[in-house]
C-alpha cells in the first residue's frame, strides 16, 4: 500500500528520483490497474488498463513515431519535389485551369527560388533549403503524391491528424496510444511538445475524440516553467509525502467503509502515479546529462532562439523515445521576423523565399541530428520519423511573392524502421500541381504508420455512436513500396 | 456482464411469433437479415470463401467449407453454426454485432421447414437493393424501441413490505428472478449529499445536514426533495445535462474559434425552462420549431419570449473557415445539427446514414436527405428574443405622430414653394445683402473684443495667484483673456487659421483652426494635460484639446476627441503606441457647456483620463512614457497633431493647463471643482473705463442691428445651402437646378437653345441609359413596394412606397431626405432589426449588384448556408449611406452553388454585433439585378432628366423659375396624397436633402412640439435583445449525394420525418420544422418518451435502464427493464411529461434510498449492479467537483445568468484569447464560458465534454491529471487558502473546526479515529511548517494545507 511506502520511507531528505528507484518494484501492477477507466459496455469494456501493453496484430518493425509536422503547409515545389518547368516558364499564366483557391489571387507561375541537388547514393533531389535532412537522403522515403481534402488550415490539420476534416475525431497518436498502449507508466503515451505554437483550429488536433480521455495528448512545454500543467509540486517532497499518507489512510478508511469499490480504489492508486509523474517529466526535461557534442548535433547552441529550441524539442523526442513513449509530435516555433504568425509559421502566402528560408533554417539541422543520433543509439530502426505539413503549396504566385495553399498534390517523407531509405514514391503533374502517379491519400499514410507498428489499419477499430471508426475512416492503403 | 443482460432481456423482449406462410416467412424473417448482414461479402461484388448466398442455388451450394445449408437439418447447417458463433473463423456476421436470438431462432425455424429460398438468380444489384429495402425497412422496424409503449402492468412480489413502489416493486421483480435482495437504506447524511448532488450538483450545506437530521417528521426526506427541486440550483443542474446533449458552445472552432455571439442567452434559457418545469414535449417542440409556434412561452419577468430561444442549439456548429467548397462544408454542420437532432430526441444515429443505408437501424439513406432538406432549408442567424409586445412598443403613436409631422413639413413646403420662383430671381442680391451683413457682425465682434483686451489681460493678472489654494500649480496655462498668452511661462501662443480668441476663450472653427506655442522651457516626462472645452456637435472626429509634441510632429501625447470611435476620449497619441480605448461612456455634453477633461501620464506608465473630475473608463499601461525635450517640444491646441490632413476641434477652449508631474486623483478632482480662472461678465463690466464701457455699448447695440437684419433674411434663399447648391448646379448636369444654372443668365434664342440642347441630350442620354441597363442586366428582383414577395423578413423591415422618410431622433434637422419605393427597416426607428432573405438560387453570373442604403448594415450573398462569411470568398458590401446606390457583390467565385441574398443589420449578424450600445442601424432596399460586366446599372432616376422631361420650352428665366415652383408643388402634393413615383421623388428628395425646402426645427417651429414627442417616444423603444436562432425561408427538397459525394446527385427527397414513422413528405412550403416538432414531440412516437425517462434514469440511478443513452437502435444495449421503461414512459406522458414530478417519483423510491454498500450474494451474481440492488459509487462530474471546491471554501457565488466568464488557463489555446481569473469569479462552472479551441483546462481534466456531438452520458476516466489537478492545480491551492483564512477567523477550537470542516465537505460528521487521524496530521503540519502547537489554530499555512488535503480525499469527489 500506498501509505505504507510513504511513511516507511525516511528520513525524508530521500530525493524523488531515489523514491522512484524503489519503488519500482511492482509498481508496474499498480499502475495498470490504477489507470482504469469506467467504461459502457458498448464501447467495448474489458481491458485491465488502457495504457497496458497490448499486443499489435503483427509483429511490428518499429516502437514509436515521431511525428515532425511542418504547421502551415510546406511548399513540395521549393524542397523535396523539383520542376524545372517552373523556371522555364516562370512568369507566364498557367496553362491548366485553376481550381478555387483560398484567396482568390492567382497569379502567374512561378519558379522556385532554391536550386535543387541531389544526395547520397540515391542521388534523391532536395532543395537547398535542407542540407543537412540532403545529407540524410538515403534514409527517406519521400511521397510526392500526397493529397489533402482541406484547403484551409483548420480543417486540413484535423484532417491530417484524425483522418476526418472536423473537431471531435481521435488524433493519430491517440489512436496509436489506443492500440498499444504504452511502455512507460510514469509518462503519457502521447506527447506533443509544444513549445512551438498551437495549430490553427486549436488543440484539439491532439484530441482523443471519442476515445476514452486517457488517451489524448499531453503537452509537455519546456519552455514554460511547468512542461507540464500542475506537474510540479506546491510544497516539499515532506509534506507533500505527508500529506499524501493522510489522504490514503482516509481513504482507505472510506473504502473500507464502502467494503471496497473500485472506482475509488483505482482513484486511490491514481495518486501513486501522479506522485511518480511528478519526479519522471522534471527527469525527462533535465538535459544535464547530455554532452555538449549531442547538443551541438541538434544545433541547440544555435543564436537563433528558434532553432535552439526545435533542437531541443527534437532531442527530448529521442529521450521519449528512450523511455518508450509511443507518439511523440513536434511543433514549429515562429518565425522571428513574423512572432505573430504562430499556428501556421510555414503559411507563406507573400514573400515565400524569407519565410520559408527561415522555417527550413529552424528544422533541418535539428531534424538531421535527430536521425543521427538515433542511428547512432541504435534507435533508429525501432523509430519511425513522419514529416508532412497539413497541404503543400501551388506552382503559381500569390501576391506576387507567395503560393496559396494546394491539397491536390504534394510532399511528405518517412524515415526509420521498415522504411526503404533513398526512395521516392509518386510524383506530381509537370508542374507540380496534382499528384498523377501513385497517387496517396492521408489515409494512405496513417496505414502504412500503423503497419510499421504492427496494426492493421482496417482492425484498429472503435465504436462510437452506433458506428466502427477508424483512423483511415473507409479508405486506406498501406504503400508497401515504401517499405523495406 | 452482456452475458447478464442478454439472459436478463430474453425473459422479456421474446414475442410470440405470428403464423407466416412459407414465402412470407422468407420474405420477411430472413431475406431482409440475407441483403442486410450478408450481401455485402457474399453477395453479387464479393464471394467471400468463393461463398455467395444471394440466391439459392449458391446459398445451398456453399463455398470453400462446404454446403452453408442443409435443409431440414439447422443444427447441421453451416449457415446456423456460423451466425451462433460456433465455428472460430467463421463468425458472421463479421465486424458486426452477434445476431439477436430471435433471428438466429428464426433461422433454424427456416431450415428446419425446408428452407424455402424463392430466389432462383443471382441478384444483379451491386449494393443493397432498393426494391429490397423495403424487406430490410420492415425487418428493422420489428427491434424493441421502435415498438409503441407497452401498457406495463405493475408487477405483483412476493415481498411487499420493502417498497410499494411502483419502480421497486419493477426492480424487485427482476432481482427476485436471480434471487437477490435490495440493501438497507442509506443513512440520512448520505441520502441528502446524494439527493444534493443530484438534484443540485452542490454539497448541502452546514444548516441543511443539521435541519435534516434534526427533523423527525415522517416526511423529512420528501421535504428535503421538494426544497432541493424548488431551488433555482435544479435548473443550473439540469441545464447542464442538456447543454451535454446539444453540444453546447459559444464560439464555431476551426481556424479563428470565431464567436457565437449571446449563445448564453440559450443557457439561461435552459435554466429557467428545468426550474419552470416545462412539460419536456413543449421543450422539445421549442427546439425543433420554436420560432413557429403559434403561441410563444413568454416569460413575464424577462419579458422574453422563451419558445425561440429553443432553436439556438442549431447553430452551436462547427464552421470551417472561409471554406473554399462551401457545400461540403455545409454538408459537414448538417450532418453534426441530424445527428444532434436525432440521437438527443430519438436515440439514433441517424447521421449514420448519409452515405448509404443505415447499417443495422431501420433508416434509409432517403431518410437523411428528407431531414437534410428540413435543416438546410432553415436559415442560421440572430433572432430577436424579446417578447413580441416589446416590438410594438411605442410604434402606433410613433406612426401617427409621423403623419402629423409629414403634414406639417408638406404645409412648410408648400409655403414655401410659393415664393421659390420670385426667390429664384432675385438670389444674387439676396446673397450680397447676406454676405455684407455677416461681415458687419464679424467686424462688430472683433471690435468689442479689442476694446476688452486690456480690461481682460489686467484682470487675468491679478488672478495668477489663486493656484495656490489646495489646487496644483501648472507649468504653463492659457486662460485666452484677450490673448494667447502663458500666464505662468514664456509659452505663449500663436493662432493659425481660423483660430481666435474672443470673450476670454479661445475660437476653433474647425476650418483649419490652432494655435502652437513656444517651446517647452524644462524637460517634460511625467505630465499632465488639462483643458475645458466646449463641443460644438458630437459627431466630430479626431480633433485635439491640447496635444504636446515634438517639432516634427512626428511624436505627441493629446486629449484627442471622437478618433477611434465616435464621441470617445482617447488618450492620443504617434500611430496608437501609447493609446488604448479606456472604455468610458461616449460624450453626451450640450453644445455650449462646457467639460473639463485631463489626461495623466504617470511614471509607472500608467495613463489615466478624466473627465470632470472623475476616472474615465479605465486607465491602462500601453506603451512607455515620452520625454519632450525642453526648448524642442510645444503645445498645440485645436488639432492631435500638425500633419497635412488632420483634423480640428470644432469648438472653444476656455482654458488650458500643462503640468510637469502626473496629477494625482484628488488633485485632478480638486482642479475640476475649483474650475477656470474664468472672468464672469459683471467683473469684466467692473474692470471697463466709462468710455470704454459706453464705447462697448453702442458697438453691442450695432452688432443686435445687424442680427437680427440677418434673422429676417429669407431662409431659404441666402443659406450657405443654396450657394453650394447652385455652385454644384453648375457643374453637375444631373442636378435638377442644372437648368437654372445654365440658362438663368441668358435671353431670347440662346435662352432656348440652351434648353433644347439640355432637353435633347437628357432624351437621348436617358434612352441610352435604358438600353444599357436592359441588356446588360437582369432584373432578378425588384423589392419596390410589396413586391418582395418571396423574400423573407423578420424585424422591423417592410415595404414603402415612394417618399417615405425616417424621423431624425437627434439634431436640429427633422429629417434627412425622402427614399424611394422599398423594403426598409427604419421606418419608425432605426433601434429594431433587420434580417431580409432573397430566396435560395443557384449563382449563375460573376456579379450581382443591389440598389439599398443603410447604416450599419450590410449586403451580402449567404454561399451554401455557410452564413459566418463576411467578404473575401463570401462576397459581402456594407451599406453605409442614407442615399440609394448600387452596390456590386464579384460572384465569379460562386458560381454554380446554391446561395441566398441577406440584407442584414449588424447586430443581426451570425458573426457578433458591430453597432454601438444604442444598436442603430438599418438598411433599405429596392432591386437586385444579376450581370456578368463588371458596371452596375446606370442610374435612371436623375432629377435634372426628371425636370426637362415633356416639358414645353420655357422662354425666358421668369418661366422656367415658374416652372420650377410648379414642378415641386406638385411633387409636394402627390407625396402628401401618395402618389408620388419614384422620379418624382428624387426631384423633390434633392431640395429636401440638401435642405433647399425647410427641414430643420428652427425653420419648422409648428413641428417642434411632434418631432420633440416622437424622439421621446422612440428613446424609449427597447434596443431588441438577440440569440442564436434560425429563420424560416422557403424549404427546399434536398437530391441524395450518392455515397455521400457531394457532386453526385441523387433522387430528390421530400421534407419529411423517418419512414419508419411513415414517412410522409411534410405538406408545407416552408422549412418543414414546424411539422418534424410535431411527430417528435408527440405521445405517439414511442421513442421520444423513452429516450427522455431514460435519460433521467441514468441521472437519478447512475446508469440508464437503457445503457447506451444516446442509443436505441441495435448497436445499442437493450433494456435491462423494458417494462419499467415503457411504464415510466407512459406516465411520464401522463403526468403532462412533468421532468421533475418524474425525478420526484424516481428518487421517493427505496431504490434511490439505498446505500451503496453490495452484499455478497451481489457482487457474485449481478457484480454491474445492473439489477438496482443497491446503490452506486459515482465519481462526481467536472463541473460539481469545481463548484464543490467553491461552496466548501466559502467563495461560492451563486448570481445566475448572463454572459460567461472567461475561462483561466495556463499554457496554450490558439490564439491566445481572453483568460479570465483564477477564481472564475467564483461563479458556478455553467457560468464559465465555452470556447471550442480553448477548453476549461480544469473541467476538461475531469472529464468535461467537447461540444462536438451529443454526449448524453460522460465518460469517467481516472488519470494521472486529476490526481495533479488537486495536489498542484493553483485554483484548489487558492480555494484551500480562502478556506482556511475563513476558518481561522470563524475561530473555534482545533476538535472542533475539524468537525465543521468534515461536515462541510462530506455532508457527514466526523468519526473519532478520523478526528485523531486529522490531528495528527496536524501536528506533522505544524512541524512542517515550524508553528509551536498553541498557535496551530492560527497558522493559514497548517489549515490551507489541511484543507487541501480534505479536498484530494477520494469522498471529496465521489457521492455514494
Amino acid at each position: 500500500m500506498l501509505t505504507e511506502r510513504l511513511t516507511s520511507l525516511s528520513p525524508p531528505s530521500v530525493s524523488r528520483r531515489d523514491m522512484l528507484t524503489k519503488c519500482s518494484t511492482g509498481f508496474g501492477l499498480l499502475a495498470l490497474s490504477g489507470l482504469l477507466a469506467e467504461r459502457s459496455g458498448a464501447d467495448g469494456a474489458g481491458q485491465a488498463s488502457p495504457f497496458a501493453p497490448r499486443q499489435p496484430h503483427f509483429k511490428p518493425k518499429v516502437k514509436s513515431v515521431i511525428f515532425c509536422f511542418m504547421s502551415g503547409g510546406v511548399s513540395h515545389v521549393d524542397t523535396f519535389d523539383p520542376k524545372p518547368l517552373l523556371k522555364r516558364d516562370h512568369g507566364k499564366p498557367m496553362p491548366v485551369p485553376v481550381r478555387p483557391t483560398m484567396f482568390n489571387e492567382i497569379g502567374n507561375i512561378m519558379a522556385s527560388p532554391w536550386e535543387f541537388r541531389r544526395y547520397g547514393k540515391s542521388g534523391l533531389p532536395v532543395s537547398d533549403l535542407f542540407p543537412h535532412i540532403g545529407g540524410c537522403a538515403d534514409d527517406l522515403a519521400v511521397i510526392r503524391s500526397m493529397t489533402s481534402v482541406g484547403n484551409e488550415h483548420a480543417q486540413a490539420n484535423y484532417f491530417m491528424h484524425t483522418g476526418f476534416s472536423l473537431a471531435g475525431f481521435p488524433s493519430a497518436g491517440a489512436w496509436m496510444t489506443y492500440g498499444l498502449g504504452s511502455v512507460n507508466q510514469n509518462l503519457p503515451g502521447f506527447v506533443v511538445l509544444a513549445s512551438g505554437g498551437a495549430p490553427l483550429g486549436g488543440v484539439g488536433i491532439y484530441g482523443n475524440g471519442f476515445l476514452p480521455a486517457v488517451y489524448q495528448a499531453s503537452f509537455l512545454d519546456p519552455t514554460q516553467q511547468e512542461a507540464v500543467a500542475n506537474i510540479t509540486p506546491r510544497e516539499t517532497d515532506s509534506r507533500q509525502r505527508k500529506r499524501l499518507g493522510f489522504i490514503n489512510r482516509m481513504d482507505q478508511s472510506h473504502l473500507t467503509q464502502l467494503k471496497g469499490d473500485e472506482q475509488v480504489e483505482s482513484a486511490i492508486r491514481n495518486y501513486e502515479i501522479a506522485y511518480r509523474m511528478q519526479s519522471a517529466v522534471p527527469d525527462l526535461v533535465d538535459l544535464r546529462g547530455e554532452t555538449d557534442a549531442t547538443k551541438t548535433l541538434y544545433g541547440m547552441d544555435s543564436p537563433v532562439r528558434e532553432k535552439a529550441e526545435y533542437g531541443r524539442q527534437c532531442l527530448l523526442a529521442r529521450r521519449l523515445v528512450e523511455r518508450g513513449v509511443r507518439f511523440i509530435e513536434l511543433t514549429c516555433l515562429p518565425r522571428p521576423s513574423d512572432a505573430g504568425q504562430i499556428g501556421n509559421p510555414w503559411d507563406q502566402h507573400g514573400v515565400l523565399k524569407a519565410g520559408h528560408s527561415e522555417m527550413a533554417f529552424q528544422v533541418d539541422q535539428p531534424i538531421a541530428g535527430l536521425i543521427k543520433d538515433l542511428k547512432a543509439r541504435g534507435l533508429f530502426d525501432e523509430t519511425l520519423i513522419v514529416w508532412a505539413g497539413e497541404f503543400g503549396r501551388t506552382p503559381f504566385a500569390q501576391s506576387g511573392d507567395g503560393r496559396d495553399h494546394n491539397p491536390f498534390g504534394f510532399s511528405v517523407w518517412l524515415a526509420g524502421g521498415g522504411i526503404k531509405g533513398g526512395t521516392v514514391y509518386g510524383a506530381t503533374d509537370e508542374l507540380g500541381y496534382h499528384a498523377v502517379e501513385d497517387v496517396s491519400t492521408v489515409y494512405d499514410l496513417w496505414a502504412t504508420v500503423q503497419h510499421l507498428l504492427g496494426l492493421n489499419h482496417e482492425r484498429l477499430t472503435y465504436r462510437f455512436g452506433g458506428r466502427d471508426f477508424r483512423l483511415t475512416d473507409v479508405h486506406g492503403h498501406v504503400l508497401h513500396k515504401i517499405l523495406t | 456482464m452482456s452475458t447478464l443482460c442478454v439472459a436478463v432481456l430474453s425473459l422479456s423482449s421474446a414475442q410470440p411469433a405470428p403464423p407466416l406462410g412459407r414465402d412470407d416467412f422468407f420474405e420477411l424473417r430472413i431475406r431482409p437479415v440475407l441483403v442486410n448482414e450478408c450481401y455485402e461479402c457474399h453477395g453479387p461484388t464479393q464471394q467471400k470463401g468463393g461463398f455467395r448466398l444471394d440466391f439459392r442455388g449458391g446459398l445451398f451450394k456453399g463455398g470453400a467449407s462446404g454446403p452453408a445449408v442443409v435443409a431440414g437439418n439447422a443444427k447441421n447447417s453451416l449457415l446456423i453454426k456460423s451466425i451462433r458463433h460456433e465455428i472460430p473463423y467463421a463468425v458472421m456476421p463479421k465486424n458486426r454485432p452477434r445476431l439477436p436470438d430471435s433471428v438466429i431462432a428464426d433461422f433454424v425455424t427456416w431450415i428446419n421447414r425446408g428452407a424455402n429460398d424463392p430466389r432462383e438468380r443471382p441478384s444483379v444489384d451491386t449494393k443493397t437493393s432498393v426494391g429490397n429495402w423495403d424487406a430490410v425497412l420492415q425487418a428493422r422496424k420489428q427491434w424493441w424501441s421502435f415498438q409503441p409503449l407497452q401498457n406495463a402492468i405493475v408487477p405483483i412480489v412476493k415481498n411487499k413490505v420493502w417498497s410499494t413502489h411502483p419502480v421497486d416493486r419493477f426492480l424487485y421483480s427482476a432481482m427476485e428472478k436471480r434471487a437477490l435482495e435490495p440493501s438497507s437504506a442509506a443513512s440520512r447524511e448520505t441520502l441528502l449529499r446524494r439527493v444534493s448532488f443530484l438534484l443540485t450538483g452542490l454539497t448541502p450545506t452546514l444548516n441543511e445536514v443539521r435541519a435534516f437530521s434534526q427533523d423527525t417528521s415522517p416526511n423529512a426526506y420528501g421535504k428535503v426533495v421538494d426544497r432541493l427541486l424548488a431551488s433555482p440550483r435544479f435548473g443550473e443542474r439540469w441545464a447542464r445535462h442538456w447543454m451535454d446533449l446539444v453540444r453546447y458552445s459559444e464560439s464555431h472552432g476551426s481556424q479563428g474559434d470565431p464567436e457565437l455571439p449571446m449563445a448564453w442567452r440559450y443557457r439561461d434559457y435552459l435554466i429557467r425552462a428545468f426550474n419552470n418545469d416545462v412539460p419536456y414535449d413543449q421543450l422539445v417542440r421549442e427546439h425543433i420549431a420554436g420560432d413557429l409556434l403559434p403561441n410563444p412561452r413568454i416569460s413575464a419577468a424577462e419579458r422574453l419570449n422563451e419558445s425561440i430561444l429553443g432553436t439556438a442549439h442549431y447553430r452551436m456548429v462547427e464552421f470551417g473557415y472561409v471554406p473554399v467548397d462551401a457545400l461540403d462544408d455545409q454538408v459537414k454542420v448538417v450532418d453534426n445539427q441530424i445527428d444532434v437532432f436525432s440521437k438527443t430526441f430519438l436515440g439514433l444515429t441517424v447521421s449514420c446514414a448519409r452515405c448509404h443505408n443505415h447499417k443495422f437501424d431501420p433508416i434509409s439513406q432517403n431518410d437523411f436527405y428528407a431531414l437534410y432538406g428540413v435543416f438546410a432549408s432553415s436559415r442560421q442567424g440572430q433572432v430577436v428574443v424579446d417578447m413580441p409586445s416589446i416590438k410594438q412598443t411605442n410604434r402606433a403613436s410613433l406612426a401617427s405622430l409621423k403623419k402629423e409631422i409629414k403634414a406639417g413639413l408638406g404645409h412648410a413646403w408648400e409655403m414655401e414653394v410659393e415664393s421659390l420662383p420670385s426667390n429664384l430671381l432675385n438670389q444674387a442680391t439676396q446673397r450680397a445683402e447676406r454676405e455684407r451683413l455677416e461681415t458687419g457682425i464679424h467686424r462688430l465682434n472683433d471690435e468689442i473684443a479689442d476694446l476688452e483686451f486690456r480690461a481682460r489681460t489686467d484682470l487675468s493678472r491679478q488672478r495668477g495667484f489663486e493656484f495656490s489654494k489646495g489646487v496644483p500649480t501648472p507649468l504653463a496655462r492659457w486662460g485666452f483673456e484677450g490673448d494667447l498668452r502663458d500666464s505662468r511661462g514664456n509659452m505663449h501662443g500663436k493662432a493659425h487659421g481660423a483660430a481666435k480668441v474672443r470673450g476670454g476663450r479661445l475660437i476653433l472653427s474647425g476650418k483649419d483652426a490652432w494655435v502652437v506655442t513656444e517651446p517647452l522651457t524644462v524637460t517634460v516626462r511625467e505630465k499632465t494635460l488639462e483643458a475645458w472645452v466646449t463641443l460644438e456637435g458630437l459627431e466630430q472626429r479626431g480633433g485635439g484639446a491640447l496635444t504636446l509634441q515634438t517639432p516634427d510632429s512626428e511624436v505627441f501625447d493629446s486629449i484627442v476627441f471622437g478618433e477611434r470611435e465616435p464621441a470617445h476620449w482617447v488618450a492620443g497619441s504617434d500611430f496608437f503606441r501609447r493609446t488604448t480605448d479606456a472604455g468610458g461612456p461616449a460624450e453626451t455634453v450640450k453644445p455650449g457647456e462646457l467639460v473639463h477633461l485631463a489626461i495623466v501620464y504617470g511614471g509607472d506608465n500608467t495613463i489615466t483620463i478624466y473627465r470632470n473630475g472623475l476616472v474615465y473608463g479605465t486607465p491602462y499601461k500601453q506603451g512607455t512614457l515620452t520625454t519632450f525635450a525642453a526648448a524642442s517640444a510645444r503645445i498645440l491646441l485645436g488639432k492631435r497633431h500638425l500633419a497635412p490632413g488632420v483634423t480640428s476641434l470644432v469648438g472653444e477652449v476656455e482654458e488650458a493647463r500643462l503640468y510637469d508631474r502626473a496629477l494625482t486623483q484628488d488633485e485632478v478632482l480638486a482642479s475640476f471643482r475649483s474650475g477656470t480662472v474664468a472672468i464672469a461678465p459683471e467683473t469684466l463690466s467692473i474692470s471697463l473705463t466709462l468710455a470704454e464701457r459706453e464705447k462697448r455699448s453702442l458697438l453691442q447695440r450695432d452688432l443686435e442691428n445687424l442680427q437680427s437684419l440677418l434673422s429676417k433674411q429669407s431662409t431659404l434663399m441666402s443659406t450657405e445651402t443654396w450657394k453650394s447648391a447652385l455652385a454644384d448646379a453648375s457643374v453637375n448636369n444631373a442636378n435638377p437646378l442644372h437648368p437654372w444654372a445654365k440658362l438663368a443668365g441668358l435671353r431670347g434664342d440662346a435662352f432656348t437653345k440652351g434648353w433644347n440642347d439640355l432637353s435633347t441630350f437628357w432624351q437621348r442620354e436617358m434612352e441610352s441609359r435604358r438600353e444599357f441597363n436592359r441588356t446588360k442586366f437582369t432584373e432578378t428582383w425588384n423589392l419596390r413596394g410589396d413586391n418582395a414577395g418571396h423574400w423573407f423578413m423578420t424585424g422591423s423591415g417592410a415595404g414603402a412606397l415612394s417618399g417615405d422618410f425616417s424621423v431624425d431622433v437627434t439634431g436640429d434637422r427633422v429629417l434627412q431626405g425622402l427614399y424611394p419605393a422599398g423594403v426598409f427597416t427604419n421606418a419608425l426607428t432605426s433601434k429594431q432589426n433587420g434580417v431580409f432573405t432573397s430566396p435560395r438560387f443557384r449563382v449563375t453570373t460573376d456579379n450581382i449588384s443591389v440598389r439599398a442604403l443603410g447604416d450599419n448594415s450590410f449586403a451580402r450573398l449567404v454561399v451554401e448556408n455557410y452564413v459566418i462569411g463576411n467578404g473575401g470568398l463570401y462576397p459581402s458590401t456594407g451599406l453605409t449611406t442614407n442615399e440609394m446606390k448600387w452596390s456590386r457583390l464579384d460572384t465569379a467565385y460562386r458560381k454554380g452553388a446554391n446561395a441566398y441574398l441577406e440584407f442584414l443589420t449588424a447586430d443581426d449578424s451570425p458573426t457578433g454585433s458591430r453597432s454601438g450600445a444604442e444598436g442603430r442601424a438599418y438598411f433599405g432596399a429596392a432591386e437586385v439585378v444579376f450581370h456578368n460586366g463588371p458596371d452596375v446599372p446606370k442610374e435612371t432616376m436623375v432629377p435634372a432628366a426628371y425636370f426637362m422631361a415633356g416639358q414645353t420650352t420655357p422662354q425666358s428665366a421668369e418661366i422656367l423659375a415658374k416652372l420650377y415652383g410648379e414642378r415641386l408643388k406638385t411633387a409636394i402634393v402627390h407625396w402628401m396624397d401618395g402618389r408620388l413615383t419614384d422620379e418624382e421623388e428624387s426631384f423633390l428628395d434633392y431640395f429636401v436633402r440638401h435642405d433647399l425646402l425647410p427641414t430643420s426645427l428652427q425653420h419648422l417651429p409648428a413641428l417642434k412640439t411632434a418631432v420633440a414627442t416622437y424622439r421621446g417616444l422612440e428613446a424609449e423603444i427597447p434596443v431588441p435583445r438577440r440569440a442564436p436562432g434560425v429563420h424560416e425561408a422557403a424549404g427546399f427538397d434536398q437530391p441524395v449525394f450518392v455515397r455521400g459525394q457531394i457532386t453526385q446527385l441523387g433522387k430528390t427527397v421530400p421534407r419529411r420525418f423517418l419512414e419508419a414513422f411513415g414517412g410522409k413528405a411534410f405538406q408545407t412550403t416552408l422549412s418543414g420544422r414546424k411539422e418534424l416538432a410535431n411527430v417528435v414531440a408527440s405521445p405517439k412516437n414511442p421513442l421520444t418518451a423513452r429516450v427522455m425517462v431514460n435519460r433521467i434514469w441514468h441521472h437519478v440511478f447512475g446508469r440508464g435502464l437503457v445503457t447506451t443513452v444516446d442509443n436505441f437502435g441495435r448497436l445499442g444495449e437493450k433494456p435491462s427493464h423494458p417494462e419499467l421503461l415503457d411504464y415510466l414512459a407512459n406516465r411520464f406522458i401522463l403526468k403532462g411529461w412533468s421532468i421533475k414530478e418524474t425525478i420526484r417519483f424516481l428518487v421517493m423510491s427505496r431504490a434511490f434510498q439505498q446505500t451503496a454498500v453490495s452484499s455478497v450474494s451481489a457482487q457474485k451474481r449481478d457484480p454491474a449492479n445492473v439489477l438496482l440492488s443497491h446503490a452506486r459509487v459515482r465519481r462526481l462530474d467536472a463541473e460539481v467537483i469545481r463548484d464543490s471546491v467553491l461552496a466548501v471554501s466559502g467563495q461560492l457565488d451563486l448570481s445566475m445568468y448572463g454572459p460567461g466568464v472567461d475561462v483561466y488557463y495556463v499554457g496554450k489555446t490558439e490564439g491566445g484569447g481572453p483568460k479570465g481569473p483564477l477564481d472564475g469569479q467564483r461563479r458556478r462552472s455553467l457560468y464559465q464560458r465555452i470556447r471550442r479551441n480553448a477548453s476549461n483546462p480544469f473541467l476538461e481534466a475531469f472529464d468535461a465534454p467537447k461540444p462536438t456531438s451529443t454526449r448524453g452520458k460522460r465518460d469517467t476516466t481516472n488519470v494521472p491529471a486529476q490526481s495533479l489537478t488537486m495536489l498542484n492545480d493553483p485554483f484548489v491551492i487558492d480555494q484551500s487558502k480562502k478556506w482556511a483564512q475563513k476558518l481561522i477567523a470563524e475561530g473555534r477550537t482545533v476538535d472542533e473546526r475539524i468537525r465543521q470542516m468534515f461536515t462541510t465537505a462530506f455532508g457527514r460528521n466526523a468519526k473519532a479515529d478520523e478526528v485523531i487521524m486529522a490531528k495528527q496530521y496536524l501536528h506533522e503540519l505544524a512541524t512542517e511548517h515550524a508553528v509551536q502547537i498553541d498557535f496551530l489554530d492560527k497558522s493559514e499555512l497548517v489549515w490551507q494545507d489541511f484543507a487541501q488535503a480534505l479536498f484530494c480525499l477520494k469522498e471529496f469527489i465521489y457521492v455514494n
